[in-house]
């Protein structure tokens, strides 16, 4: 290897790498600059309040959308944090911890994902549909799974103790 | 007064973020650029080609989801930005690698709230496998 080919591999690495990186952070500052002042403003429980609406038809209530709205923003790490520490405030049910987990298990972060693939020259809408449909279709069949148990459950409990 | 405040601990946790990415992104970055620069990638490419023309990618951009899923979603970004790919390609492993990347330690964080390990994998890769496949298929319906 010559020494001009292992110029042009240093430059090519050192210019890809920098516009790279460039890119991501750019991107991470808008992302962390908009969560931070959407939270010292309070406006994160107001749009939840909006978001309840849609999410309590795959059966997580008010209390669980908003670990929800934190991991579809901020990411897993923030999203399970939020979810433990509104379990220990007694705000959510164990049902309301599964479904969550389980919407966040395939959706998270949608917007961080979506936007370092929109960089390279994705298809942004395509990106976040598909995540979102995917879990959403997803918790809705565990919903319903659970549903089905519990009533079987309590038909099971009055066969025992007929009324 | 607040959003002076809330734009300084935005700023501070992006340098904290990035530094993190660096970690990982700059060493796969270099490597495969390598792996490119002497032909390497080529032949790793054409093991896995038929794989991947399940999902209308080259064989290359099995090292991004697979990088992806081990490392973290930067490292599936750095292969794929040294790759030349078209719109279609980018889209569809986009969709693939937001669907199940960085397994080890997402897997762990979600077994905390109560959901096994392997149940987590199964779900997340049957799921990108399954969208990339369907999208491919109806790719011709949207453009």
């Amino acid at each position: 290897m010559t020494l001009e080919r292992i110029y042009e591999f240093f430059s090519s690495f050192f210019v890809g790498i920098s516009l790279l990186l460039l890119q991501i952070f750019l991107i991470i500052l808008a992302l962390l600059i908009t969560i931070e002042i959407l939270t010292a403003f309070h406006i994160v429980q107001k749009i939840n309040h909006f978001l309840y609406r849609f999410t309590h038809y795959i059966g997580i209530s008010e209390s669980g959308s908003l670990p929800l709205f934190i991991g579809l923003l901020a990411g897993i790490t923030y999203g399970a944090g939020s979810i433990i520490a509104s379990y220990q405030n007694k705000e959510m049910t164990k049902k309301d911890v599964l479904l969550v987990s389980v919407f966040m298990c395939l959706c998270h972060a949608l917007i961080e994902d979506t936007l370092i693939f929109v960089a390279l020259g994705a298809n942004g809408w395509l990106l976040i549909f598909t995540r979102l449909i995917l879990a959403i279709i997803l918790t809705f069949i565990v919903y319903q799974c659970m549903q089905h148990q519990e009533k079987k459950q309590i038909k099971e409990i009055n066969e025992v103790n007929p009324l | 007064m607040l959003v002076l405040n809330a734009i300084q601990v935005g700023v501070k946790r992006s340098f904290s973020t990035i530094w993190r990415i660096m970690k990982i992104l700059v060493p796969v970055y270099f490597i495969i650029k390598l792996l490119e620069f002497t032909g390497m990638l080529e032949i790793i490419a054409l093991y896995f080609e038929p794989m991947m023309s399940f999902f209308g990618l080259p064989g290359e951009t099995a090292m991004a989801y697979i990088l992806a899923n081990a490392l973290n979603i930067y490292a599936g970004l750095a292969v794929m930005s040294t790759l030349t790919l078209t719109s279609k390609q980018i889209t569809i492993l986009g969709i693939m690698v937001v669907l199940s990347h960085s397994l080890p330690i997402e897997t762990s964080i979600l077994k905390n709230l109560g959901i096994s390990r392997w149940i987590q994998v199964v779900i997340r890769v049957t799921a990108s496998l399954l969208a990339g496949f369907l999208i491919n298929l109806v790719w011709g319906w949207f453009a």
